[in-house]
């Protein structure tokens, strides 16, 4: 029963996206179920984790970070044993990251701005942040990596006993690797955020445009309903390499109508739209009148 | 052509109402095929051109607005950017969590100032759609 409540409750994390800390406590259960205690094992799950980690960075899975499966596995081992569900100490440890008394400032390679440009770019989303956050973005990435590094090597880790127990300068450590992987993820949501937005923008301004064109619909429509009733219904037409169907004009069924008196009619009235090739090429745009109708107006008169 | 003919020319256009009114009265007064086809035609040129400067300078002014906002957006932008650079410039290298702090109240600030500008935006299209 305690298995299957287990199992159950495991799930129900899993659907929360808690997944990463299941997979670390399965990890941690199936090292004590060979021999292990439990805080070496969560210990060496935790050390495993950053050793991956240090893997991926070092075989050029540099800007692959934020998405990096050893990095879901530190961040379930760290949620798991420090989070809500374990200590509760994270929040403490990110408040130690900002303490210079305890967090051991780490030397960092130079921001390296083009591979973070490949980054965004990367994105395929068309634009480019600011350059003040390209320098963020990268400045972080080479804390996140310093940090990673020092946290897989450091012999205080390698050798506790009891996590619970760990050195403050190891807690600032994670607090300030969290910290900075939260920047990171922070940059590159709100970047989409804000491409997000520009074309929402784009879109609202468009629909402006289209309503102050609609006015104009009615002039096209009459003059095609004109030409329908001159030259007849064309049913399908080739225009521009594309089928069109036109529509049934009710100029069409006038049988009277003749070709003189409505080409005299057009003839001048369809000067005047020839003679704003600005707004033809506007509504074109639009959709709203289709350049093939401009050629066509063209070629009968 | 009939007369039925040139009353639904004169129904269907898109001239305003009392010239459709002043024609149809022609229409019936007698006045000849070759004379209500003239006038008809000089009243759709006219609305031709006129509705073209309409919307012309609905589109002028439509770009207007949404310059106006672009530059107010630019500008309030460029303040909160101008903002956070002197903040962090303030705060020690090693306080990560006041750099922290800095960077989400900047994006916070940035989110509301983009929710104000789609209102204003959509505000602005409304007001297109609703004019006459």
């Amino acid at each position: 029963m305690p298995e299957i409540r287990r199992t159950l409750e495991n799930l129900a994390r899993r659907a929360t996206g808690h997944g990463s800390e299941v997979n670390f406590e399965t990890d941690v259960r199936s090292l004590m179920e060979k021999g292990a205690s439990l805080e070496n094992a969560q210990r060496e799950v935790l050390r495993s984790a950053l050793a991956d980690l240090q893997t991926e960075l070092a075989g050029g899975r540099y800007l692959d970070h934020l998405k990096s499966p050893a990095y879901r596995r530190f961040q379930g081992a760290v949620q798991s044993l420090f989070g809500k569900h374990g200590m509760d100490q994270l929040a403490g440890f990110r408040q130690w990251a900002g303490n210079p008394s305890v967090f051991r400032t780490p030397r960092v390679a130079s921001p390296n701005l083009p591979e973070a440009t490949r980054h965004f770019h990367d994105l395929k989303l068309g634009r480019m942040p600011g350059h003040f956050i390209l320098s963020d973005f990268a400045a972080e990435r080479e804390v996140f990596n310093a940090l990673a590094a020092r946290l897989a090597r450091d012999p205080g880790l390698a050798a506790a006993t009891d996590l619970r127990a760990l050195d403050p300068e190891i807690k600032a450590d994670i607090g300030r690797l969290l910290l900075a992987r939260e920047a990171l993820r922070r940059h590159e949501e709100r970047f989409k955020a804000d491409v997000r937005h520009e074309q929402a923008l784009d879109n609202l301004k468009r629909a402006g445009k289209e309503t102050a064109a609609q006015m104009w619909a009615a002039v096209p429509q009459y003059f095609r309903d004109v030409e329908m009733a001159l030259h007849g219904n064309p049913k399908w037409t080739k225009r521009g390499g594309k089928w069109e169907k036109a529509t049934t004009s009710y100029l069409w069924r006038l049988t009277k109508f003749t070709g003189v008196t409505v080409k005299f009619l057009a003839k001048e009235s369809w000067a005047v739209l020839r003679s704003t090739p600005e707004l033809a090429a506007e509504l074109a745009a639009l959709g709203r009148m289709g350049v093939t109708y401009t050629r066509t107006r063209e070629r009968t008169f | 052509m009939n007369q039925e003919t040139l009353l639904i020319l004169i129904q269907k256009s898109f001239l305003p109402e009392p010239q459709k009114q002043e024609l149809e009265s022609w229409l019936n007064s007698g006045a000849s095929e070759e004379q209500i086809l003239a006038k008809l035609d000089d009243y759709l040129a006219a609305e031709t051109e006129r509705r073209g400067e309409s919307y012309q300078q609905a589109a002028a002014e439509l770009d207007q607005e949404y310059a106006r906002t672009d530059q107010d957006y630019a500008a309030a932008k460029n303040e909160l950017e101008e903002n956070l650079t002197r903040r962090l410039s303030e705060i020690p290298v090693s306080d990560a969590v006041a750099k922290d702090v800095a960077w989400q109240e900047y994006y916070d600030q940035l989110e509301k100032l983009q929710i104000e500008r789609e209102k204003k935006v959509k505000a602005i299209v409304l007001q297109q759609t609703l004019s006459p």
